[in-house]
């Protein structure tokens, strides 16, 4: 995958993660405790998620950097 | 909002979690990958899918190839992504997706997915009404049946205007088959009784409440419970009858004639008249509170003579799994040149005619004999002809009686060999109307008629 195509789908995975967390969070007001504990389960991990591809993108930057 | 079918294709746990609000009270299913979804969407129980493009981080785009097995399998195919650049776009509505949203609004996206869908399917239902029940191809037509049809599921009541035989009882008939009433569609044509006959009909009676109640009877508004109840002609109720309904229609209850216990009955109104409902009203026909009650939307149905685009296509309906026609340029131009009086029911007359006793390809002399036929034998059904109504219209009622009373008289004085004492009692007349008539008729009055 070349850097264009890593930036694309980097971008790509930003906008829909963002896009889910911002509609999650708008889905818990009002949500039973038991839906509220599953839905932030979900949101962590996806936030995490998309922290770990950020890393990713950012350690492929860097080692092409020092090649 | 109807409960929808729906097929959700999202590999993102947290996605699919918004989602499933999203279509809360709907029946839905999900897919996480493209195997399961061909699958799914394979046995065609979907009736929207909802369709992620990237399924999978190491996927590209194979959301796209699901857009044209969704259309293929008759489902409404709507991609959510947050891949919307110009060119995803561009391609899978070139497969063939409905619609295309960005996610980040699900809320508000989902919603005007679901509504824009069934918008299309009243859309496409309308259109088959169109093919199927009431034939017809010209756009005020259209307009205004699409309109009824919108209220077809509510109570409010609905006047057709039209012709006769323009096709308002087929109309009040079809809406009531979209209202989802439970009940049944009972018509009674006002015009055909006298009003003693018509509370009869319509309210019913017990054994015993007048001479000849040898039986107790369920009147049309106990039979429509639940259903609709289509008054036609009804600018000809009495004003007495109007008053009675009224209070039936407002209090949704009534006394069958000869009961002291009132009957309930939960009946919807539709109800049409040839005649201009507000010059009735000025002219102290019918009443103004009745005409309200009446009157919640109006749809007017044009004669055929003002729609000639629909001729074609209706003898093509008329034909539909039977005798197909063809007819010559000649006698197409004569077809549509014809003013059709007896509108829709004319026209039908004549291909009941035309497939029974010409060639297939009919010719423009055809036509003209058809048509002198057609238009005799259409008018019967109705209790006044079209050239009875037109006598009224140009020489006034009086005349037009007078002529109807006469005919009557001299058929029964034919039928009876011209015995005077039988036709006083077949038609229950006096004699100074039987000898009005001979009079007018240029009848000697000491002879005997018919011999």
């Amino acid at each position: 995958m070349g850097n264009d195509d890593a930036l694309t789908s980097l971008v790509h995975d930003i906008k829909a993660k963002c896009a889910n967390l911002k509609s999650a969070a708008a889905m818990l007001r009002g949500e039973a405790s038991k839906e509220e504990h599953e839905l932030l389960r979900l949101m962590s991990r996806q936030a995490r998620s998309l922290a770990d591809e950020i890393s990713a993108y950012q350690a492929r930057r860097l080692g092409e950097r020092l090649k | 909002m109807d409960k929808l079918k729906i097929l959700v294709v999202e590999d993102d746990p947290l996605a699919r979690k918004i989602m499933e609000a999203q279509l809360k009270g709907h029946d839905v299913e999900f897919a996480h990958d493209a195997p399961s979804a061909r699958r799914k969407i394979a046995s065609k129980r979907s009736e929207v899918c909802f369709i992620d493009l990237k399924l999978g981080d190491k996927d590209n785009f194979g959301g796209l190839e699901l857009i044209p097995e969704a259309l293929a399998a008759g489902t409404y195919s709507v991609v959510m992504s947050a891949h919307d650049s110009d060119k995803i776009v561009e391609r899978a509505y070139a497969l063939g997706c409905e619609d295309f949203y960005a996610k980040g609004n699900e809320s508000e996206n989902v919603q005007a997915v679901l509504k824009r869908f069934l918008r299309k399917r009243q859309e496409a239902r309308a259109d088959r009404i169109f093919q199927d029940q009431f034939v017809t191809e010209d756009g005020a037509t259209r307009a205004g049946i699409s309109s009824a049809l919108r209220y077809a599921g509510s109570e409010l009541p609905i006047m057709i205007l039209g012709p006769s035989g323009s096709g308002k009882t087929n109309l009040a008939r079809i809406i009531h088959e979209r209202s989802g009433r439970p009940g049944q569609f009972v018509a009674i044509n006002c015009a055909a009784y006298t009003e003693d006959l018509l509370e009869a009909e319509l309210f019913g009676y017990r054994k015993g409440a007048f001479t000849g109640a040898a039986d107790s009877r369920k009147g049309k508004l106990l039979a429509a419970d639940e259903g609709t109840l289509f008054l036609d002609e009804v600018g000809s109720m009495s004003l007495n009858m109007q008053t009675k309904l009224l209070k039936a229609i407002e209090e949704k209850s009534f006394y069958p004639l000869g009961c002291d216990r009132p009957e309930t009955s939960r009946f919807r109104v539709i109800s049409a008249t040839l005649e201009d409902m507000p010059a009735l009203v000025k002219a102290g026909k019918i009443r103004f509170d009745f005409s309200q009650r009446i009157r919640g939307l109006t749809i007017g149905l044009s004669p055929l003579s003002k729609r000639k685009g629909d001729i074609l296509p209706l003898i093509g309906f008329f034909t539909r799994g039977g005798r197909r026609l063809s007819f010559a340029e000649e006698a197409k131009r004569k077809l549509l040149g014809y003013e059709w009086p007896g509108n829709v029911r004319e026209l039908r007359k004549f291909v009941e005619l035309a497939t029974v006793g010409q060639p297939g390809r009919i010719t423009a002399e055809a036509v003209a004999e058809l048509l002198a036929t057609a238009r005799v034998e259409a008018e019967p059904d109705e209790f006044i002809s079209e050239a009875q109504y037109r006598l009224a219209l140009d020489k006034g009622l009086d005349h037009a009686v007078e002529r109807y009373v006469d005919a009557i008289i001299h058929r029964n004085l034919t039928e009876n060999a011209g015995r005077k004492t039988q036709v006083l009692s077949d038609l229950k007349i006096s004699t100074r109307i039987l000898y009005a008539s001979s009079r007018r008729s240029g009848k000697p009055e000491g002879k005997n008629h018919g011999k």
